[in-house]
């Protein structure tokens, strides 16, 4: 009796058996030793798309796609010199061809026995087409899931660069902010005492009525609230640029007359005798620029090349402009830098070590350099300790037309 | 606003837009002539009013109208605002005020290179003044307690503006280096 089989009537068993082969889910094919077809159940018909009779006799091959019917030949001629239970293709992918030619995906389990010597192989065939799809569908899920997790961990990995990289300004800006502080407390004091002496004086001198100290006192009032008010407004203007880029707002400017209103204004910046020579060279004065920030740059250059010069020494402002690019040349015969300063002369805060004594915030000059960045221009200077300082802009026109 | 009338002297029509002017300024061929031009203003300061820029910190200068051999300002002056000494080298200059009044200083430099007064003058609404060659060091200043507004005629364009430092005399030099050859 066959393993599985119970004490059935060998009539009805007969039947069980073709019920079988006959209603299996699977194709069932049974080859010989040559490969050809020598029996099937009709699932494998349904399967390849024939009908009954046309298969039989006809090679295993033939039901497989044209490229590999060479090398499957080969597999099976081994499979009968060594024949075993065995899925086939193992870690292959396995196809097989319709009779209309189109392809599907196959599983196929191999058996085999032998009749009267003769060698037969039998074959499961399974069509995979659907489990494939859900495969194909759970990978692509997959992918797509691997892919969003990526972009989101990409996301996250800037957000948490971003959120490092605001944290680190942060606080190099509150690092600055206390420098400033530290540095405004100190520069502060001498002109605050400064001005209170100078009130006392006055109070003193009305009493008298002495009119000419009066307003001495009166003009270093002015000079020294003056002082103060550079001071807040170098920290103010650095306060805006340092926390995000502000916009340029170009203009036309007739750069004679804007120097000349400029050298009106800081008239009362220079100390006696101190003369600021300004010329423009060439015939073209229009050009189209940024106003303030124009302003604030020569403003600071004239008022450090005053600051830094002795009484009577002069200081020169010369103008050009040359295929649409602004030249602006700044230069003293005042103290002049210490070579080993220089690299570090725009770096806020920065002062050199021969003008510790003199006020001054040590962002004038850095704020000179944004204002010029942010104007597309260049900046950079010469200068020799005791002779003097020479400053260089180049300002392109701005294109943006108001 | 009273509108202005032209110095009767010149015995033409009196100029009553910026547009006719500079048209007759561009059509000027002897130096002389702009004077006369600029007697003949008569420009309402209600024409020139929405032009002017006023500062509070500092008078305002504006280029009006400009060509290679002559150049418009148009100067405003809140009260108490005035301008550095200075002069204009080579340059020829009229000065009109169109509203207000400026004073006129004028100085000449002493031999150590210290500045001198010279003189004083009151320059009232629509009065010409004409400033030219060298020591014609100035300074004008409005002296309130309204607004004050000047027509300022260069010709040439300032090539050269020349500050003095009240407290010694030395000075500061604006212009184009080639300009004194001209």
């Amino acid at each position: 009796m066959a393993h599985g089989e119970s004490n059935v009537d060998p009539v009805q068993l007969d039947r069980v058996r073709e019920l079988l082969f006959s209603t299996a889910a699977e194709g069932l094919v049974l080859v010989d030793r040559t490969g050809a077809i020598r029996m099937h159940n009709p699932r494998l018909l349904e399967l390849f798309g024939y009908r009954e009779g046309e298969l039989l006799g006809r090679s295993i091959e033939e039901l497989l796609p044209h490229h590999i019917r060479q090398a499957h030949a080969a597999y099976r001629e081994g499979y009968n010199a060594m024949p075993a239970k065995r899925h086939m293709g193992h870690g292959r992918e396995l196809f097989g061809l319709r009779k209309d030619g189109t392809v599907f995906p196959v599983e196929v389990g191999l058996n085999h026995f032998t009749v009267d010597h003769e060698l037969y192989v039998m074959g499961l065939v399974t069509d995979i087409t659907e489990r494939k799809k859900a495969e194909e569908a759970l990978q692509r899920n997959n992918a797509e899931l691997e892919k969003r997790v990526e972009e989101r961990t990409a996301e996250l990995a800037l957000g948490a660069k971003a959120v490092e990289v605001a944290f680190q300004r942060e606080k190099e800006l509150n690092a600055l902010k206390s420098r400033f502080v530290s540095m405004a407390s100190h520069e502060f004091r001498t002109p605050l005492s400064t001005i209170m002496g100078s009130a006392d004086l006055i109070a003193r001198h009305a009493e008298t009525g002495d009119r000419e100290r009066i307003l001495k006192h009166v003009q270093r009032i002015r000079t020294k609230v003056r002082d103060l008010t550079s001071i807040l407004n170098d920290f103010l203007s650095f306060e805006r640029i340092s926390e995000g880029e502000p916009a340029t707002q170009a203009e036309p400017i007739d750069i004679v007359h804007f120097c000349i209103g400029l050298a009106e204004e800081l008239r009362g910046t220079a100390k006696p005798g101190q003369a600021l020579e300004y010329d423009h060279g060439g015939e073209e004065r229009a050009i189209t620029v940024d106003r303030t920030m124009l302003l604030n740059a020569i403003t600071n250059l004239v008022t450090n090349a005053f600051k830094y010069s002795p009484e009577g020494s002069p200081v020169t402002l010369h103008t050009s402009i040359t295929n649409s690019v602004l030249d602006i040349t700044v230069a003293d015969r005042g103290m002049g830098i210490p070579t080993e300063d220089q690299p570090h002369l725009f770096t806020p805060f920065f002062r050199a070590q021969n003008v510790l004594t003199i006020q001054g915030t040590g962002l004038g000059l850095h704020l000179v350099k944004r204002y010029v960045d942010l104007m597309g221009g260049q900046i950079d200077f010469t200068s020799m300790p005791g002779q003097g300082s020479t400053f260089h802009m180049r300002i392109p026109e701005n294109s943006q037309r108001p | 606003m009273m509108p202005l009338i032209a110095d009767e002297r010149s015995g033409a029509a009196p100029i009553a837009t910026l547009e006719e002017l500079a048209r007759i300024l561009d059509g000027v061929l002897l130096p002389e002539a702009y004077g006369t031009a600029m007697q003949r203003v008569a420009i309402s300061p209600a024409v020139l009013e929405p032009l002017c820029l006023w500062n509070p910190r500092q008078y305002s200068r504006q280029c009006l109208h400009r060509t290679h051999s002559h150049e418009l300002l148009l100067i405003c002056y809140e009260p108490g605002q005035r301008t550095s000494i200075h002069d204009y080298d080579s340059q020829s200059a009229w000065i009109k005020p169109v509203l207000g009044q400026v004073v006129e200083e004028r100085f000449g430099l002493a031999p150590d290179g210290s500045l001198v007064r010279q003189g004083m003058q009151v320059l009232s609404t629509g009065k010409l003044e004409h400033l030219g060659g060298e020591g014609t060091i100035h300074r004008h200043s409005n002296p309130g307690p309204g607004r004050a507004i000047t027509l300022n005629l260069y010709a040439r364009p300032i090539r050269r503006w020349r500050v003095y430092d009240e407290r010694t005399g030395s000075s500061s030099l604006s212009g184009t280096p080639d300009a004194a050859s001209e």
